[in-house]
């Protein structure tokens, strides 16, 4: 089976690999996951004011020490995967992507502390939910 | 792994049904398939007033079926799996059935009968997220 992970940089990130690999017949032989992390919109205006060579090496920088531990993590536990990131509107690119690669499963980390996030998914959680027309594993 | 299965006889239940089967990765022989209906209450006036033989011979009905299809799909694919169904509130018994059970993963749809659209998540299925420990796989 072919795994979209979304992975934004909270403390939940680390959770679903876990389970993935734990379960090992969610991720044998054969499959793969696609490890995508998604990065909060910049305002078009301090885009500008420092230059998009230098917001593209902030994000580099911040992908890289998000996806790494992860990659890491998947590697050694000999889990095929494909780390990728992107910038802005996460929900719909990771639908966009979903389908763009074929998954048939989209894993999320969800908040759970606190009373409000116990009471809403986050908002990427829920858009996706929405629009996805494949299942859609949340991890705690 | 156990899997607990929330299933209503919605679409969204045939849906979780074909995504466990389609992917024998999540549920094969070794696992433990767990399928739960919950009945809602009847109100109690009307309670008073059949009987509660009556009433308990309804939930019977009723569960049947939602139960007796699945049952004879999961007989089909040789599955280790329960059958049970409970009346009261659906997050209730579905949180109360993942922790007596000791589920790994909770499968439900993303609603059940009773919403149409693709904008809201339903809130059953919101509350058991909020509220649930283990991971939650929401088939839309």
């Amino acid at each position: 089976m072919r795994i979209l992970f979304a992975a934004d940089s909270s403390n939940f990130t680390k959770k679903p690999p876990t389970f993935l690999t734990n379960n090992k017949n969610l991720l044998g032989a054969g499959d793969e996951l696609v490890v995508l992390h998604e990065q909060d919109a910049i305002s078009a205006q301090i885009e500008r004011k420092l230059g998009s060579a230098e917001v593209t090496a902030y994000r580099t920088k911040r992908a890289d020490a998000v996806l790494n531990p992860i990659k890491k993590f998947l590697d050694k536990r000999a889990v095929s995967s494909r780390c990728l990131w992107v910038a802005g509107a996460a929900a719909g690119q990771i639908i966009e992507i979903s389908k763009r690669d074929h998954a048939q499963m989209i894993v999320m980390g969800v908040h759970g502390h606190g009373l409000l996030s116990r009471m809403f998914m986050g908002s990427v959680a829920q858009k996706v939910l929405a629009e996805s027309k494949i299942p859609t594993l949340l991890v705690k | 792994m156990k899997v607990l299965l929330a299933v209503d006889g919605s679409k969204y239940t045939k849906k979780a049904l074909a995504f466990l089967i389609n992917h024998e990765s999540l549920v094969n022989s070794n696992d433990e398939l767990f399928v739960l209906n919950v009945q809602l209450q009847v109100p109690a006036r009307v309670r008073a007033m059949l009987g509660s033989a009556e009433v308990a011979e309804y939930h019977r009905e009723e569960s049947d079926k939602v139960l007796n299809p699945i049952k004879k799909f999961l007989d089909k694919h040789a599955l280790n799996y329960r059958c049970a169904f409970v009346v009261g509130h659906p997050v209730e018994e579905i949180l109360k059935a993942a922790a007596t059970e000791k589920s790994h993963l909770l499968v439900m749809g993303t609603r059940g009968h009773g919403l149409i659209g693709r904008v809201l998540i339903g809130s059953i299925a919101q509350r058991v997220v909020a509220e649930c420990d283990i991971p939650v796989l929401l088939v839309t």
